[in-house]
């Protein structure tokens, strides 16, 4: 017979929900308490009540007692003991009940290792009670409960036994009284959570074990965790359980841990607790989010409580803190844990479970013929069965042989060369001067940022993202447009195929051969955009969070994209039309204006986000039909109706694609695919339209005509998708039918896709494989010009077009043009612009001088020379040449230039060489600095500012008043003005998109487990 | 239902299609800029007299030897250049020089723009050679010119020279080949815009032997056409001429020649099939057997090459020769005629084109000139300037000038091409490789 005495002390605090079940589980145990008291905190519900009933005598006390309190008052009124190490607490809560084994198993572990002293049983969920709480439990680094557990984790007995823990839940848990006695019990600041891990710190630290027995199991609510009861304790402020919960954490990791690593803790739960504030903010819970922060600092406002906690566990201090070292978690299996809780989030998102469980009956299962089944196979190679494998691999084999000229650091086309690494990407956009030219303050667009950050699954080398997305783009145009075509048709092959049919149009084509990134992401991005945008007839029913995701949508495609806005915009104005019609010309009509908040909203936070860069198309509305990147020109109308983009690197003409021709066919087509072909064609006519214009691009004064990229390929999409709605099912319906118009029309695209089929890849493989995009090392400048990083030289180069040799120019600084510069490359000056013109028209007698002007040092006419080009030069004085090489010729400024001229009251003129943002002048005078005029230039003189003015040639010149160092720099106030203001706006949007978190009490019961 | 969707289709796709492209007709994205480059006509150096037949006294024209490019009317029809080099702004009219050693000799060019490439074929350096060649930097930057000259014993090492702007240097044929008979000179500009001008004079002791001025060609040909090579005819017969030759490719060429004349078309003798050697001058003596006037001579080789005929001359009792240079075929443009009256000379298989004569009282006479082989043309005294047009295909033409002082030849070339070049657009594209 066992000579332990065990007392059951049973917390109760408004728990009428779960305490039958925990009191009949206590009357239940095989081995029954020898004593049961019930501690009652002021609980306003039945739970009184109930435990008279049962007979438990029960001691009331204060709503706002804590837990530790409440059992040290229970053990208070316990008769002194007579056998101290044979008499054991076995503190149980309201909400947990326990298998009837529980007690006698925690005996039996307890019996057969003296030096234990407290012991508790395996926890599994109230709900689920296959489901693992905790066995143990631990305190991570950041002071976050630790288990070691996965998410819902299924109990199959694999923790099963009878480990040494850090700590106990105290539900369940059994203490030995002269082990609580003498350690005072739990902490009196530790009304509620985590007094459980404290005191099983300190047992361990007095040279005790703890032991957690799986055998004995308890079924937890966790009411107050999860929010199920009110908490009234008196240090949870506000009744807030995780304000509570984070403070205690805190408290028990500082007050527990070496006097050492103190500083780290501090700084760790700081830095722990903003990073779970932002991501509560994120998801919308503010009140979590402030729970964080005043956690903290309800500590550090209180060190006295610290300092006497600390003071405290020295007395039962008998062995060095590191005992409990092996408890604690390490950072690599926290991180371990996170990681695989991210991947699980992720995965069940991705790829949800769609095994379904049969329905049938167990006594259904003949067993004899389960035995005889034979094994299904599964080989590896039947995943080519699958159409969409099948046609991804035919994708990409033909991408590598299409993209066999594009494997390295690609530019050519429209794509400019990339920079070192994304760090370049993200200076440019904060940046408020661009050394470009003769120098730009206009506003980076943000995509230049979107591919700095995409540039990270890259280790931020952004060639390699680069080249890596125009040899995927095939695939990824067929991963993009399947995903959304899916919903049409639940023929695999016709999706597959044509997703596979977006992936190789001629405006997908275009795109990847002529390097326009704006346009490869618009296509990519369009089959969401417009599963996005398909019930826009409802947007009135859209929740915030959609029209936010939405808008955000539309900003990332308007970034790379300018034309989006305009689709945007005609597409608002005509449903805002129609739906003014429809209100009956009642402005004030509810769901009018509900319509035109949320129009509203998507079109003008997308413009707000861009700013103040999208602010440009006030002064040249043009830009709305631009493209980012090196201005490439379209192929005109014709083209264009053919849904070709024409122009540099597209299908030639007789490559005709079967899309103009689908959107003339579905539209008379009485199913679903009439709507999009209307809307197709609307596209694509105003694509037409648009092409037949010519407009200036980046950084040239030379129009082109318009590249009408999205609508064609907008048009391009609808087309496929009409393609698939008609097709769908479509075998069955001609089959039933004599042969009519609808068979004709059928034949004829079939026939046409077929055509397309075959001359198209067949143009890929071999001509259009000389794509102007393709990776290059060729260098723009002679290497001796690349070297002066300060001279400006101007590059001379003539192109072939219609059989003209045109000649273009732009002015180098020592390096090609990267990613995102054309979009800043500054407007024209005109008065450069003509003394170049002199330079090939002979009229320019005085250019020499004014390139000087402008700090211009050299003069290159690159390859291929035109020979009167380079004789007008050299006879026109003032320059001489330096090299003349197989790359071209270099003419030199005889007149001494840079990019601060110096004129000394005397009227010296000298050359200042600068070092950074630094130079030195010997005596006062004016100073010019070789960049274009902007407000923001600024020269530093003994902390004054030089006075400023706007000289002839459009150059700031300032007063220098004594000699001495100087210091220039621009200023970039506004741009980081307007920067944080995107930030704001950003950051809005993303946690209105974000799906909203939600409090544990809102968490159904059966997700609680 | 289906024929009103028709409609509705249709009506709109033809109605953008249309207007689309007329739009699409009307856009021009590149700007041009047209223009005929200045000519330069030869100095005058001391001793002789330089006449440049200009159509309007309204011309702008600037010298070299300044550091100016500032033009000023020139003031005549006829501009007698003291020293130095002109430089005309004549658009599409080609002045034509006229140059003499007063009662000693004379010679005839066109002025022409600045080229990269010149090559001479005439001229001696040997012992009686008091020629020279100039080479004129009409721009306001150094020029640099590689010289290279070949002889009858081959190529002679090329040397370079460098011409301050907006001047010239002479140098004499002796020095550069020294006693070479026969010499061809290329003169390739490296950089700068230079001109080349080779005066090919002589003298044995006092007496002199005549000179010229001895017009360029751009590029060796496989095709050659010399147009015009003045026919002597003395008591003793008809006097010889030279043909020079000039194969400055690595491989020899084969020739074959032909002869076109008022008395037909034929072969000379010893000349079809002949191999001639490469990079050396070859001479080949040409007895023609007709009466006085002008032929043509046509050379087909399997190796582009150059060529000149060198003839001896009389007119109006002076004796004197000149270098029957290559002309490339006749384009429509304007030779300033004031003060000279050529005989033009035409040949082609068919010969079509018309002139208009442009007289100093501001009429102008059309004619036109048709004939096979061969055709000439007097241009009458008074004319200050004759426009070709209305050209038939491989149409050459040369002008033969004859004074009291000697006998000149100018191929029919225009001197300055309309040229068209691209205003530069700035472009950032240039910045991409």
């Amino acid at each position: 017979m066992s000579t332990q005495r065990v007392t059951a002390i049973l917390v109760v605090h408004d728990g009428a929900t779960w305490l039958p079940e925990t009191v009949a589980s206590i009357a239940s145990q095989t081995r029954s308490a020898d004593r049961v008291i019930a501690i009652d905190t002021g609980s306003v519900d039945s739970s009184t009540k109930l435990l008279k009933g049962a007979r438990i005598p029960v001691i009331s006390m204060d709503r706002e007692v804590g837990f530790g309190e409440a059992v040290t008052h229970a053990v208070s009124q316990l008769p002194p003991t007579t056998d101290s190490q044979s008499e054991w607490l076995w503190i149980l809560h309201d909400d947990c009940a326990l298998d009837k084994n529980a007690l006698e198993y925690l005996l039996q572990a307890v019996a057969e290792r003296p030096n234990v002293a407290v012991a508790g049983p395996k926890l599994l969920g109230w709900h689920d009670r296959t489901h693992l709480l905790e066995v143990g439990i631990s305190l991570a680094t950041n002071g976050a409960r630790w288990t070691g557990l996965e998410p819902n984790e299924y109990d199959q007995g694999q923790r099963d036994g009878i480990h040494e823990v850090l700590a106990v839940s105290t539900a369940g848990a059994l203490i030995r009284r002269d082990v609580y006695e003498e350690l005072g019990g739990f902490d009196k600041n530790l009304e509620l959570f985590r007094d459980d891990v404290d005191f099983g710190w300190r047992a361990r630290v007095a040279g005790h074990s703890v032991i957690i027995v799986t055998a004995a199991r308890g079924f937890h609510a966790q009411a107050s965790a999860t929010e199920r009861r009110n908490v009234d304790v008196k240090g949870a402020l506000l009744h807030r359980p995780l304000l509570l919960d984070r403070r205690n954490a805190a408290y028990v990791l500082l007050a527990n841990s070496s006097i050492w690593i103190l500083p780290l803790l501090v700084i760790q739960l700081l830095a722990g607790s903003i990073f779970r504030s932002i991501g509560y903010l994120f998801a919308k819970l503010p009140g979590y989010a402030s729970d964080e922060i005043l956690a903290v600092l309800s500590l550090i406002i209180k060190p006295a409580e610290l300092i006497a906690a600390r003071r405290a566990r020295k007395l039962n201090r008998f062995i060095s803190s590191r005992v409990i070292a092996p408890f604690i978690p390490s950072r690599y299996q926290q991180f371990r844990s996170s990681l695989t809780r991210a991947i699980e989030s992720f995965r069940v998102k991705l790829l949800p479970d769609h095994s379904e469980v049969a329905a049938t009956s167990a006594l259904e299962i003949n067993e004899d013929e389960d035995l005889l089944t034979p094994a299904a196979g599964h080989s590896w190679f039947r995943i080519f069965t699958q159409p969409i494998v099948a046609v991804a691999t035919v994708v990409v084999a033909l991408s590598l042989v299409w993209s066999r000229h594009r494997f390295g650091s690609l530019s050519g086309g429209a794509l400019a060369l990339s920079p070192q690494n994304s760090v370049d990407l993200f200076k440019l956009y904060i940046a408020s001067w661009h050394d470009v030219a003769m120098g730009s303050g206009l506003s980076t667009p943000f995509w230049v940022v979107l591919v700095g950050i995409a540039s990270f699954l890259t280790l931020g080398n952004v060639a390699l993202f680069i080249s890596l997305l125009f040899l995927a783009a095939p695939l990824l145009l067929l991963l993009s447009a399947h995903r959304f075509l899916k919903r049409f048709s639940s023929n695999g092959w016709l999706t597959a195929g044509a997703g596979a049919l977006y992936a190789f149009s001629p405006i997908s084509i275009a795109a990847i051969n002529s390097g326009r990134l704006g346009l490869l992401i618009f296509l990519l991005g369009a089959p969401f955009a417009l599963q996005a945008l398909l019930y826009w007839h409802e947007i009135h029913t859209w929740s915030l969070r959609k029209i936010s995701g939405t808008t955000l949508l539309i900003w990332l495609l308007y970034s790379f994209n300018p034309s989006v806005l305009l689709m945007i915009a005609s597409a608002i104005f005509f449903s805002a039309a129609r739906d003014y019609s429809k209100a009956g010309k009642n402005w004030r009509d509810q769901e009018f204006l509900s319509r035109m908040t949320r129009y509203a909203t998507l079109l003008f936070v997308p413009f707000l986000l861009e700013a103040p860069h999208s602010f440009s198309i006030f002064i040249r509305p043009q830009k709305l039909v631009g493209e980012i990147g090196i201005p490439v020109a379209g192929g005109g109308p014709n083209m264009a109706f053919l849904s070709n983009l024409g122009g540099l690197g597209s299908l030639p003409w007789w490559c005709v694609s079967p899309l103009t021709v689908v959107l003339m066919i579905t539209f008379f087509s009485s199913t679903v695919a009439r709507r999009f072909a209307t809307l197709g064609i609307t596209f694509l006519l105003a694509g037409v339209f648009l092409s037949s214009f010519v407009a200036i691009g980046n950084g040239t004064t030379a129009p082109s005509r318009v590249s009408s990229g999205t609508f064609i390929g907008a048009a391009t999409l609808l087309a496929i998708v009409a393609a698939v709605a008609m097709f769908d099912k479509i075998k069955a319906r001609l089959e039933k039918s004599h042969i009519n118009y609808r068979h004709v029309a059928i034949a004829s695209v079939l026939g046409l896709t077929f055509f397309y089929s075959i001359t198209a890849l067949s143009w890929l493989v071999t001509a259009g494989a000389d794509s102007p995009l393709r990776a290059t090392s060729k260098k723009v400048l002679p290497a001796f010009l690349a070297i002066e990083k300060e001279a400006k030289t101007v590059v001379l180069r003539p192109y072939r077009d219609n059989g003209d040799v045109t000649l273009s120019y732009y002015i180098s600084r020592g390096r090609p043009v990267t990613l995102g510069e054309p979009d800043v490359a500054p407007a024209n000056n005109r008065v450069l612009s003509q003394a170049i013109e002199g330079l090939v028209d002979n009229t320019g007698v005085a250019s020499s001088a004014i390139l000087a002007n402008y700090g211009i040092k050299y003069v290159y006419l690159k390859n291929p020379v035109l020979e009167d080009v380079a004789q007008t030069i050299d006879g026109l004085g003032g320059f001489s040449r330096t090299s003349a090489t197989k790359s071209g010729i270099v003419w030199k400024v005889i007149k001494e230039t840079g990019r601060l001229t110096f004129v000394d009251y005397s009227g010296k003129v000298s050359v200042l060489q600068s070092q950074g943002v630094r130079a030195f002048v010997d005596n006062p005078g004016t100073l010019t600095l070789a960049e274009t005029y902007s407000d923001g230039w600024q020269v530093f003189q003994d902390g004054f500012r030089a006075a400023k003015i706007k000289n002839d040639n459009g150059l700031p010149t300032f007063e220098i008043t004594s000699g001495g160092e100087i210091s220039i720099a621009h200023e970039g106030r506004v741009r980081r003005g307007w920067i944080s203001f995107f930030i704001i706006v950003l950051t809005t949007m993303i946690v209105l998109a974000l799906p909203a978190g939600r409090r544990k009490s809102q968490i159904a019961d059966r997700e609680l487990a | 239902m289906k024929n009103q969707r028709l409609i509705y289709l249709a009506v709109p796709v033809l109605f953008i299609l249309l207007v689309s492209n007329l739009l699409n007709f009307s856009v021009s994205t590149t700007r041009f800029n047209q223009s005929y480059p200045a000519v330069v006509c030869p100095p005058n150096t001391e001793g002789l007299t330089t006449a440049i037949s200009l159509t309007s006294s309204k011309t702008q024209v600037r010298k070299t030897g300044s550091q100016s490019l500032k033009t000023y009317e020139v003031g005549f029809k006829r501009y007698a250049v003291a020293a130095q080099s002109a430089v005309i702004e004549s658009g599409q009219v080609t002045p034509i020089v006229w140059q003499t050693r007063s009662g000693v000799w004379a010679g005839a060019m066109g002025c022409s723009a600045p080229s990269t490439s010149q090559w001479f074929v005439g001229a001696t350096a040997d012992v009686t050679s008091q020629g020279s060649l100039h080479l004129v930097n009409s721009g306001l930057g150094r020029a640099f010119v590689e010289v290279s000259i070949y002889s009858e014993q081959g190529e002679i090492a090329p040397r370079t020279f460098t011409i301050k702007a907006n001047t010239y240097i002479s140098m004499r044929l002796a020095s550069l080949a020294p006693g070479s008979k026969q010499i061809a000179i290329h003169v390739l500009t490296r950089s700068g815009r230079v001109n080349g001008f080779v005066v090919d004079e002589r003298a044995k002791g006092l007496k002199s032997l005549g000179g010229d001025l001895i017009n360029p060609v751009h590029e060796p040909q496989k095709l050659i056409a010399i147009p015009a090579i003045p026919q002597s005819v003395t008591r003793k017969g008809p006097v010889g001429h030279t043909l020079r030759l000039l194969v400055p490719g690595d491989v020899k060429a084969r020739i074959s020649a032909e002869i076109r004349s008022k008395d037909g078309t034929f072969a000379p003798a010893g000349i079809d099939g002949r191999v001639i050697a490469n990079k050396r001058i070859v001479e080949i003596p040409l007895k023609i057997e007709m009466a006085k006037g002008e032929f043509a001579l046509r050379i087909s080789s399997d190796q582009p090459l150059v060529a000149a005929v060198y003839s001896s001359t009389s007119a109006q009792g002076k004796k004197d020769f000149i270098w029957s240079t290559a002309a490339d075929e006749l384009t429509p443009f304007t030779l300033a005629t004031s003060g000279v009256a050529p005989t033009l000379v035409f040949t082609g298989r068919d010969i079509k084109l018309q002139l208009e004569l442009l007289n100093s009282n501001g009429s102008a006479k059309t004619i036109v000139i048709t004939g096979q082989d061969i055709a000439t043309y007097e241009v009458p005294d008074g004319v200050q300037g004759v426009s070709f047009s209305r050209i038939s295909r491989g149409t050459t033409g040369a002008a033969l000038i004859a004074s009291n002082s000697g006998y000149g030849y100018l191929p029919l070339n225009a001197g300055s091409v309309l040229t068209k070049s691209s205003v530069p657009a700035s472009n950032i594209h240039v910045l991409n490789p």
